[in-house]
């Protein structure tokens, strides 16, 4: 019907290069992503997983996400071919002639737009071809890959591709057509990347059917559908087209559907009635003219004319503003900055004020952070916009001729037009910084900090969105293309030189360091680094500049022949000297920055870093075998000069031959950035080798330690920070915020597998010729049962230290502060500990405001920020319930006091050191909270005043399950004191997103997943939220007091314990010790085996008895099944405890109980005295449900 | 002032000869540029104007000692240029885009801007029309914009490429009335292919055809030229092809359905009658005569050109003129 029209585009598509280069590179792209996810690497294993650990590097799933996801970032393609297949005639005017022709409007418009169609989906077949050829071929590692299923490479583009460009073309296509121009392909543009980043924080923050609906490219569909398949299914099964996929697909198509009818019904084969070059017009009468009439010039007005530099100045300042009102006049532009600025608002909206899911007051560092987090989508559209919008208005507009002829030096334009797109992003920072506030005010937050927003957005952003935008209108101008040039900014700016191993910064254009704000510390590690790398990148943007200048169309000759000829004869002085100017100053910040972050400070590439911790594990791994002494105390004098980020730490660590052979050569381990100026071990000794790449110092000794011996190192090392790194900054040695570890400080014992480090990731093992090996040892290793993972060679260890800090600050260390006083300008702390602690300790020092409290005898201290007062109550509140709780129910707390200190925002986490709880100012600090929900700092604290007892008193052995002994005891530790301050909806709630977690972990685990017993180095889901739901179930079916009495049990033989060290299964032991055997099966169910449920509440009905009670008959379904290390499900036959309940209209339980539920069980009957709403099975969600929104049905009268 | 064109010669990538070794000396007042669509008028147009650069070695232009081509910044300066075709801003106002033109070109006092724009729009009728968008202008009034903006900073060197195309006879007159008034102390080149605009504006004058100067000087003498020796006479349509075989006809028109014929001759040809010759004359005897001179040495390739030419031009009578003229025999 309409294949003439379809093939006049399809030619006109092939003779182009372009549509040959986007083919190439999407080939390239899918070739390089299977080959190199066969061996574990590259983009398509960094963006789905394929290719790590078990996962096959074809994995149906991953390349149904991968093609989405490239197909999505082709959009620009997409946008660009079908606003060209309908806006075409308009622009080039034909439409006067093919309107006027005998041509259907389908004919007309079908044909355009298949013919837009079929190029973009040939371009976008390359990733699935290209994929294709690498899995047949002999360069993929075929233990990679399995047997490869063609069906899978096919399947996206039915499923995705095939959607997504009738959406998106049918989109582009109606707006150029029925906008008559390009620019209202942007406002599409926009929408669609507002939809999918909204729907991407949807999905984060919960409301997940919802974000699969409104993704318009399916990625979170299918993500909803895939997200928990095991390792197992990952490797077998399609995405299926149901479920959120369907309806996904549906919607869309639907929708694109509705935009074609649309388009066909308001497009008419008619000239618009006022066009852009003003052809046809109101007419208004003039005084008729019918013969001579003088006209009455005879002279034109005398002017003066300037044509000086300031003039031009001027007149460049004119055609900034100029320029600026025509793009800020486009109503394109309107829908682009209302779409963006909502998206960057909305999302901040719902992100700020929350962080990890906790809701936060509304600081400005937050705010800031959060909008800035999605500014770049917005910043990004609106430069690709203005620029192009500007540097082709002339010609647009068929104006240039006359523009073109004025006496104006070229650069007056060029300048004029770079300063009207950094104008508009002006406008979109202020626009940002009134929204900001604006949030902040609706949150009821008003400590407004104007000169943070205006340095931050005007200072920092700002600059950024100009700075690419210069490289987007130098790119424009260079290739006098729109897609070439947005194609090769987004090359320079984006990571594409670090995925290429250029990850200096230098490279990327315009960009620089990550950095932080923070409430305590401001800017204070950044701001050098941020100063230099922007000055660098501008006088880059000068070059550039006078490029565009030189290469600027003007006239008629605008072939990039003639205007490189052109700009040859063209280079008089000025640009010279100007491009002089910028290259100089390149040079100079350049050397600046390459002598601050390569010779004052180390650079690492990601592979340098492997290779090193590869020639670590190379060079000295035989001595690991060698005997070497434990330490045994630390005594130090640690002085912390924050003003110039400086810290020196001398002392003293002892150390015990505690093996039974001679030691005869010490090896000793320094922090690898630390200035050792004295290094000495306490017995005569030679200095055998010393090795400043990884700090390590071997000395042998003249006289050999023999077992049971001991000896001392005397050390004296300074850490300085110079300069600024190229990678960020050092965040834990900082004017205002100091957190520093023993790692950073004092000598250590021995090589360690943990700290500098071996690799830990077995391709890369592979890959640096080492030999796999496990995430962590079995259980039954009895070498790694002698230490813990916090070293081969220390655990419990005396510690005595003198603090020292600037007189403004207040320096915190583990141990009773035994004295504190002031000496020549600076304040001194001495800490000692009671007794030995595990050698892991940490010194803070900031600017406090201190709260003292105590509780029986144990002094609960608050470090804080001075405005961060908030939630100091909060957190004595919950350490001393937890106090009280844990010293009844498990052991005697060890010391006289605990100290919650606050550290700048760079970690948002909590972590526990003897006596001394460091909690993120992101964190616990800023919180607010929300009534109806478990406080999180109420919990974390609890959780972290749990591992004084789950670390500070039993350390488990450096085997699998370690992290039962830490983690999840600290989980149950605040379970056990939030039951006490929260309802049971509050911790329903709470044991349900726990549950959601642990299934969503399970889904991106990609080596094996191993019953809670073994749980270890990455299993994260399984120790904190599976741990957190187990130990749950367990108090629930065993019984809190008897689960307590076997940890008190454990408590008793394990605590302070050394060598070997306890494990997991001894935790188990005790509790099925207390366990009736009735529900041993529980606990092998929680510890020793993967086990799921899906149990369904399918109805329940309601009927009145004669005496007035109500009689609930709940018919369900309850499914288990065990699963294997891959995720491969086996239906285990149902024979378990189940929890039945009914709820009152009030959501008041009415009744609870348990009963054995068998695999013929399909209903049971309660009855119940009050009316019943609800009724479910296993509605507290003790067992590990894969639905659990389905274990509760209304009650049917 | 003194506008001299030296050896010019142009060659579009396309291979397109589009000025070919032209040779102009242009003097203050009306010079009108006068050639069929196709010739060269806009190229040589827009050389002038600093737009376009012509081949390497391609000639010269020469401004009282400014060299156009190198100095374009200077001539710039001087420049009052209004394209063939062009567009304007539509969501602005005339008043805006004039200042800001007014600007551009070198003024930089805001009180002599606005007293220049409003200056110029009045001459120029525009004054009602000053806060109107420029969207909303008819033909016309873009047209007289055109000028206007042109005219801003009372250029010495005019260049108007085809500015009455299109025009109604009331605009087209107005038109004329503004230029000729203008055209005192400066130079203004105005090309056309409407023989009447030269004929009503100007004094000097050149015939452009396939890229060569064919005739060049002024008006009146190139009409004194033909004077005794043009004839006319008014016969049938069937007639013409024998006419055109045994005369040299120049000029061939209907007039109520017949043809009237003019014809060159020393004597007076049977059945004629003496016809007072003007620049019509002068015009087609030159083009026909000089495509008769071209189909007689002509090469295959030359006809290629002619053919890709006439298909941009379907629109104009010179093209059943030149038709007839190829058809058409040689002597009379």
């Amino acid at each position: 019907m309409h294949v003439d029209v379809l093939l006049f585009e399809l030619r006109r598509r092939l003779r182009q290069p372009s549509t040959y280069v986007y083919f190439s590179i999407f080939a390239f792209f899918g070739f390089m992503g299977i080959w190199r996810a066969s061996v574990g690497h590259g983009l398509l294993a960094g963006l789905t997983q394929a290719g790590r650990g078990n996962i096959e590097a074809d994995a149906p799933y991953a390349l149904y996400h991968f093609i989405a996801i490239l197909s999505t970032f082709g959009v620009l393609i997409v946008a660009t071919w079908f606003g060209d297949a309908a806006g075409r005639d308009y622009r080039d005017g034909m439409y006067h002639l093919i309107f006027s022709y005998p041509i259907g409007k389908l004919r007309y418009l079908g044909g355009r737009f298949a013919g837009a169609l079929v190029p973009v989906f040939i371009v976008f077949s390359g990733l699935g071809l290209g994929g294709l050829i690498a899995a047949y071929s002999p360069l993929v590692a075929p233990e990679g890959i399995g047997e490869v299923r063609g069906m899978a490479f096919v399947e996206p583009y039915l499923v995705v591709v095939l959607p997504n460009l009738l959406f998106t073309g049918a989109l582009f296509f109606s707006l150029a057509l029925l906008g008559r121009r390009f620019l209202p392909v942007w406002a599409g543009l926009a929408g669609f990347v507002v939809l999918i980043v909204v729907a991407l924080g949807l999905e984060k923050t919960g409301g997940k059917w919802l974000a699969a609906l409104l993704d318009p490219s399916g990625m979170i569909a299918g993500r909803l559908i895939y997200g928990n398949w095991s390792i197992a299914q990952k490797n077998e099964w399609l995405v299926p087209l149901a479920g959120p996929v369907l309806a996904n697909r549906i919607l869309w198509t639907a929708v694109a559907a509705a935009i074609g009818v649309f388009t066909w019904r308001r497009f008419r084969f008619a000239i618009p009635e006022i066009s852009g070059s003003g052809e046809v017009g109101l007419s208004r009468p003039a005084a008729p003219v019918l013969g001579f009439q003088p006209s009455g010039i005879e002279a034109l007005p005398a002017t003066v004319r300037r044509f000086s530099f300031s003039d031009h100045l001027r007149r460049a300042l004119y055609v900034m503003t100029d320029d600026f009102t025509y793009v800020t006049r486009r109503r394109s532009f309107y829908v682009v900055l209302a779409l963006g600025l909502s998206l960057v608002l909305v999302t901040g909206f719902r992100n700020i004020g929350v962080v990890r899911g906790t809701q936060t007051f509304p600081v400005t560092t937050q705010v800031l952070e959060a909008l800035c987090d999605n500014l770049y989508f917005l910043g990004l559209i609106i430069t690709l916009f203005s620029a192009s919008a500007v540097v082709w208005r002339e010609r647009s507009w068929h104006s240039s001729e006359i523009f073109d002829a004025l006496p104006v030096p070229r650069w007056v334009p060029v300048l004029g037009k770079v300063g009207a797109t950094a104008l508009v992003h002006a406008v979109v920072m202020a626009l940002l910084m009134i929204g900001g506030m604006t949030i902040q005010a609706a949150r009821g937050y008003f400590h407004f900090e104007p000169a943070l927003y205006l340095t931050e957005l005007f200072g920092v952003r700002l600059v950024y969105y100009i700075l690419i935008s210069v490289l987007a209108l130098f790119f424009l101008v260079l290739t006098g293309r729109r897609l070439a040039g947005f194609i090769l900014t987004l090359f320079f700016i984006d990571d594409f030189m670090a995925i290429i191993g250029l990850e200096h910064h230098l490279w990327t254009f315009a960009s620089r360091p990550p950095h932080r704000l923070s409430d305590m510390n401001g800017y204070s590690p950044f701001g050098a680094a941020i100063v230099a790398y922007d000055l660098y990148w501008i006088f880059a943007s000068v070059v550039l500049i006078v490029l565009a200048v030189l290469l600027y169309p003007r006239g008629l000759d605008t072939g990039f022949k003639q205007r490189v000829r052109a700009a040859k004869r063209r280079l008089s002085a000025g640009s010279p000297i100007a491009a002089g100017v910028g290259v100089m100053g390149c040079l100079t910040v350049g050397s600046i920055i390459v002598y601050n972050t390569t010779i004052l400070n180390r650079f690492e590439t990601g592979k340098d870093i492997a290779r090193r911790k590869a020639d670590y594990e190379k060079t000295y791994k035989r001595w690991d075998e060698e005997p070497q002494p434990h330490v045994t105390g630390i005594t130090a004098s640690v002085d912390i000069y924050p003003r110039e980020r400086r810290v020196e730490a001398k002392g003293k660590v002892r150390l015990v031959n505690e093996t039974r052979s001679v030691v005869d050569t010490l090896f000793v381990q320094v922090p690898p950035d630390a200035m050792v100026r004295l290094l000495r071990p306490g017995a005569p000794a030679t200095r055998a080798q010393t090795d400043p790449v990884f700090g390590i110092h071997l000395f042998g000794l003249q006289e050999p330690l023999a077992p049971g011996d001991s000896t001392e190192i005397d050390f004296d090392v300074e850490l300085v920070e110079r300069g600024f790194k190229d990678t960020g900054a050092n965040t834990r040695l900082v004017t205002n915020g100091t957190f520093l570890t023993q790692m950073d400080l004092f000598p250590a014992s021995g090589y360690d597998p943990h700290g500098v480090g071996e690799l830990g990731d077995n391709d890369q093992r592979e890959a640096y010729g080492l030999p796999r090996r496990p995430r962590m040892p079995p259980l039954d290793d009895m070498a790694a049962r002698m230490h813990t993972p916090l070293g081969v060679h220390v655990d419990w260890i005396d510690f005595d230290v003198v603090v020292s800090t600037s007189d403004d600050q207040i320096a915190v260390a583990p141990g009773e502060l035994v004295r504190t006083w002031t000496e020549a300008g600076r304040r001194l702390f001495h800490y000692r500990a009671p007794r030995q602690i595990l050698g892991c300790v940490a010194i803070l020092s900031a600017r406090y405001a201190v709260r003292r409290e105590s509780a029986r005898g144990v002094g609960i201290e608050i470090y804080h920020h001075p405005d961060h007062a908030q939630n100091v109550d909060l957190m004595i509140e919950s350490a001393q319930h937890s106090l009280d709780y844990f010293a009844k129910e498990f052991s005697p707390y060890q010391f006289s006091g605990v100290r919650i200190v606050e550290f700048p925002r760079y970690e948002i986490s909590a972590e526990a050191y003897p006596g001394l709880i460091p909690i993120s100012e992101g964190y616990g600090f800023i919180a607010k909270y929300d009534e109806k929900k478990v406080k999180e700092v109420y919990r974390v604290v609890a959780h972290e005043m749990g591992h004084q007892w789950w670390a500070h008193q039993v350390i488990g052995a450096d085997v699998e399950g370690f992290f039962v002994l830490t983690e999840v005891m600290a989980q149950y530790s605040a379970l056990l004191v939030s039951k006490r301050a929260y309802d049971r909806s509050q911790m329903d709630a709470y044991v349900r997103g726990e549950i959601s977690r642990y299934l969503k972990g399970r889904g991106e685990e990609v080596e094996e997943e191993v019953p809670l017993v073994r749980t270890n180095q990455d299993t994260w889901y399984q120790h904190y939220a599976k741990g957190f739901v187990v130990m749950n179930a367990l108090a629930e079916y065993v019984g809190e007091d008897r689960i307590n009495e076997a940890i008190r049990e454990f408590l008793r033989g394990a605590a302070f314990q050394g060598p070997p060290f306890p494990t997991s299964c001894e935790l188990v032991d005790h509790i099925k010790s207390v366990t009736p055997d009735s529900l041993l099966y529980l606990v092998e169910d929680c510890f020793e085996r993967i086990v799921l449920f899906d149990n369904e509440a399918l109805s329940a009905d309601c009927e009145r008895t004669h005496d007035g009670w109500y009689r609930v008959t709940l018919s369900f379904e309850g499914r288990k099944w065990t699963v294997d290390g891959r995720g491969a499900e086996t239906v285990a036959p149902l024979r378990d405890l189940i929890e039945f309940a009914v709820f009152g209209e009030n959501g008041e339980e009415l009744r609870r109980e348990r009963r054995w539920v068998d695999a013929g069980a399909h209903e049971i009957t309660m009855t119940v005295g009050r009316r019943p709403a609800r009724a479910g099975i296993d509605p507290h969600y003790l067992l590990i449900d894969k639905r659990p929104e389905n274990n509760v049905v209304e009650v049917r009268m | 002032m003194k506008l001299s064109i030296k050896n010019l010669s142009k060659t579009y990538p396309g291979g397109v000869r589009a000025l070919d070794r032209v040779d102009l000396s242009i003097s203050e007042g009306m010079f009108g540029l006068l050639g069929p669509n196709g010739a060269g008028k806009t190229t040589l147009m827009r050389t002038i104007a600093t737009l376009q650069k012509p081949d390497p070695d391609g000639g010269s232009i020469d401004l009282d000692g400014v060299d156009v081509l190198e100095e374009q910044d200077g001539v710039r300066r001087i420049l009052g240029y209004l394209p063939q075709e062009f567009g304007l801003y539509p969501d602005v106002t005339a008043e805006h885009l004039l200042d800001h033109i007014a600007l551009l070109k070198g003024i930089s006092s805001r009180g002599e801007r606005r007293d220049t724009v409003l200056f110029i729009l009045e001459q120029t009728n525009l004054l009602d029309a000053h806060r109107r968008k420029l969207g909303e202008f008819s033909g016309g009034m873009k047209q007289r914009f055109g000028i206007a903006q042109a005219l801003v900073g009372d250029p010495s060197l005019l260049v108007v490429d085809e500015p009455t195309a299109g025009l109604d006879p009331e605009e087209r007159n107005r038109f004329h009335n503004i230029l000729s008034d203008i055209a005192e102390n400066r130079i203004v080149i105005l090309s056309t292919h409407i023989v009447d605009d030269v004929s009503v504006l100007c004094s000097r004058f050149a015939i452009l055809d396939q890229g060569g100067v064919l005739l060049s000087g002024n008006v009146s003498e190139a009409v004194a030229q033909l004077e005794g020796s043009v004839w006319s006479r008014v016969v049938d349509k069937a007639e013409v092809a024998g006419l055109e075989e045994r005369c040299d006809v120049i000029l061939t028109r209907l007039v109520g359905g017949r043809v009237l014929v003019h014809v060159a001759a020393e004597r007076k040809p049977e059945g004629f009658e003496p016809a007072a010759p003007d620049l019509f004359d002068v015009y087609f005897a030159a083009i026909r005569r000089a495509r008769r001179r071209r189909v007689a040495s002509a090469g295959p390739n030359e006809n290629r050109a002619r053919t890709t030419r006439e298909r941009h031009e379907s629109e104009t009578g010179t093209t059943r003129e030149r038709r007839r003229s190829e058809e058409g025999g040689n002597a009379c």
